[in-house]
């Protein structure tokens, strides 16, 4: 208990001493008396070395004696480097003149390797064959004379035989087993089949070849080639023929479609104006579509109606307005125009409702894209006062914005234009049949 | 002879390889409006002129034609043939009015493709954005001329109905 009482209080000296010391000029004298206190030591060391006194002079002429000794050494030394390299540069020459012709073809050999080399690190062709070019490096290194051995006619012919290889394999289908990164970044073992040094393609879908080995691309290409991937994979071995949209660049043009925005993230780009278009639009088209269902049934039912007009129902518009007059006959035609026209103003309105809604949506629809694209051209201009026209990437998401939402106003324009047509002209119609033709069926009537 | 139609197949196909998938909207388009300018122009050469007569030898077998019911039975006669006239119009105006739509749609994707173009490859390579720009103005171009060449006839046509309606209320006398 006392021990532990004491080691609490040393940790509270401890503690609190710099806090204790920390105004400025405390610590300027501290560093004062610091100095003196370093050229107090220093002085006293070197007269403890002074009053040390003799016995140095034997150790002195001892060191002396060492270091000639170590210079003749060295000297000899010396000479016999200079004489080996003189001789090793004889050696060297000599090897020149022996190696003759032999230097143009080292320098062939060494070009295809280091072609070979790069072309086999990217080659699909490698995934079948792990660890072909392994030797390439040494050949490299011998034929380039860092190595100090000759290149062996074996080794020369390997170059070779793995170019042929490569040639071979260009033209051929082949299905193998591999280890495959998968998207998820798991690692698993499964077919792949090879299109000669063009596409890798698992169990229908697209495969890359890199330094990592086998994977998955991240995001595949559109369905209808990812059938023809599926086609070629059940088809592959069976010798028959399938349809394949191969990439002749190696992968580079799979690249650019991966690249390639899919049609969501490009509805995204039109941002919140796009979105609202969209909206507008959808709901416009199911308003649309209720409209035209609704007048086509109308429509036909007044037609049926107008082939009889004798027995009037109230189940259709024209009905309706027949039976106005009909119910209670007059004499009177003022009177009976009345209540024609009477019955023909409720008729309308239903005919008629949400039509004028559609009509200023496939208005407004391209005049909200063109306002999407004023927007886009601001975030534009925006990003060019910050960092100047240089670099396009930097500007696309404005243009893009601008762009997207043009077509949205479009995509909704167009469509709403046609529905509303048809719906517009089929309450037209029948308006027509109401207005100027009713008052004809009732007229026949009393005539008969 | 099949040489030749092989050969304007072959300038249509590249035609629509050059201007994009806009330009099969826009010749869909083309197909139904003149499928409807057609029917239009036929009816009124043929069916049109069958409803006149009989509308008129209704007309003419009345007993009496100066009434308030004749007045009314002689506006239905002239509505129902003057709207079976103008059947398909408004439709056949909207696509004039849709086709020039159609080519601006064409203008901005092929302006998105163009930049798209540009992000992947910078702007050094205008090989590359040629494809886009093509894809911009073609449909541009066929969308204009898709709608001047339905325009005169729509424009036609409606006159016609409007004259044909005139005729038939001259026709359909109250005088005698």
């Amino acid at each position: 208990m006392k021990r532990l009482l004491t080691a609490i209080a040393i940790t509270a000296t401890f503690a609190f001493a710099p806090v204790q010391a920390q105004t400025v000029d405390q610590l300027l004298s501290d560093v004062k008396s610091g100095s003196l206190q370093k050229s107090k030591a220093a002085t006293d060391l070197e007269n403890r070395f002074r009053s040390a006194g003799g016995g140095k002079a034997a150790i002195l002429a001892n060191l002396k004696a060492q270091r000639a000794t170590l210079d003749a050494r060295s000297e000899a030394l010396e000479n016999q480097y200079a004489a080996n390299n003189e001789e090793l540069n004889t050696i060297r020459t000599a090897r020149q003149a022996a190696l003759g012709n032999l230097k143009d073809l080292f320098g062939a050999v060494q070009q295809v390797v280091g072609e070979a080399e790069a072309r086999f690190d990217t080659s699909i062709v490698s995934a079948q064959y792990p660890g072909r070019g392994a030797n390439f490096d040494e050949i490299s290194k011998k034929v380039s004379n860092q190595a100090n051995q000759l290149v062996t006619a074996g080794e020369v012919e390997s170059v070779w035989r793995e170019l042929f290889n490569e040639l071979v394999q260009q033209g051929k289908v082949a299905k193998f087993s591999a280890s495959v990164a998968t998207a998820s970044g798991a690692r698993t073992d499964q077919d792949v089949v090879r299109v000669g040094v063009f596409n890798l393609i698992g169990d229908g879908n697209f495969l890359t070849y890199g330094k990592g080995g086998v994977a998955e691309l991240p995001r595949q290409p559109d369905g209808r080639y990812l059938s023809q991937a599926g086609d070629l994979f059940g088809a592959a071995g069976s010798g028959g023929t399938v349809n394949f949209a191969l990439d002749p660049t190696q992968g580079r043009l799979l690249d650019a479609a991966v690249e390639s925005p899919s049609l969501r993230e490009r509805i995204d780009q039109g941002g919140p104006v796009g979105y609202i278009i969209l909206g507008v639009g959808l709901f416009a088209a199911l308003i649309a579509i209720y409209k035209i269902v609704t007048l086509f049934g109308v429509a036909a039912s007044v037609n049926k109606q107008a082939k009889n007009p004798g027995s009037p129902s109230t189940k259709n518009p024209l009905g309706r307005v027949l039976k106005a007059v009909t119910d209670n006959p007059t004499k009177d035609t003022e009177a009976m125009e009345l209540r024609l026209s009477e019955a023909i103003m409720k008729e309308t309105p239903k005919l008629t409702s949400w039509l004028m809604f559609l009509k200023i949506v496939s208005v407004v629809a391209p005049l909200a894209g063109l306002l999407g694209t004023v927007l886009g051209m601001i975030e534009t201009f925006q990003s060019i006062t910050l960092f100047g026209a240089g670099d396009p990437k930097l500007m696309a998401g404005g243009i893009s914005q601008a762009l997207v939402t043009t077509v949205c106003g479009l995509v909704v324009a167009i469509p709403i234009v046609l529905l509303h047509t048809a719906a517009a002209s089929k309450a037209k119609r029948v308006e027509e049949i109401l207005e100027e033709q009713s008052a004809g069926m009732v007229a026949r009537q009393i005539e008969s | 002879m099949p040489e030749f139609i092989l050969v304007i197949f072959e300038y249509i196909r590249d035609f629509m390889e050059l201007g994009g998938p806009v330009l099969y909207l826009i010749a869909g388009l083309l197909i139904i409006m003149w499928f409807m300018i057609i029917e239009r122009i036929f009816y009124i050469r043929g069916a049109h002129r069958s409803a006149v007569k009989s509308a008129i030898e209704e007309w003419e077998s009345r007993t009496e034609r100066k009434s308030w019911a004749a007045h009314q039975v002689r506006e239905e006669l002239v509505s129902r043939v003057a709207s079976k006239l103008r059947e398909n119009l408004s439709m056949i105006q909207a696509c004039v009015a849709l086709a020039p739509l159609f080519g601006l749609l064409g203008t901005v994707t092929g302006m998105i493709e163009v930049f798209q173009v540009m992000a992947i490859n910078g702007t050094s390579n205008a090989r590359a954005m040629a494809g886009g720009v093509s894809r911009a103005t073609v449909p541009t171009m066929a969308g204009m001329v898709a709608a001047l060449s339905g325009l005169f006839l729509s424009f036609w046509l409606q006159r016609k109905a409007e004259q044909e309606r005139e005729k038939l209320n001259e026709n359909l006398t109250l005088d005698h």
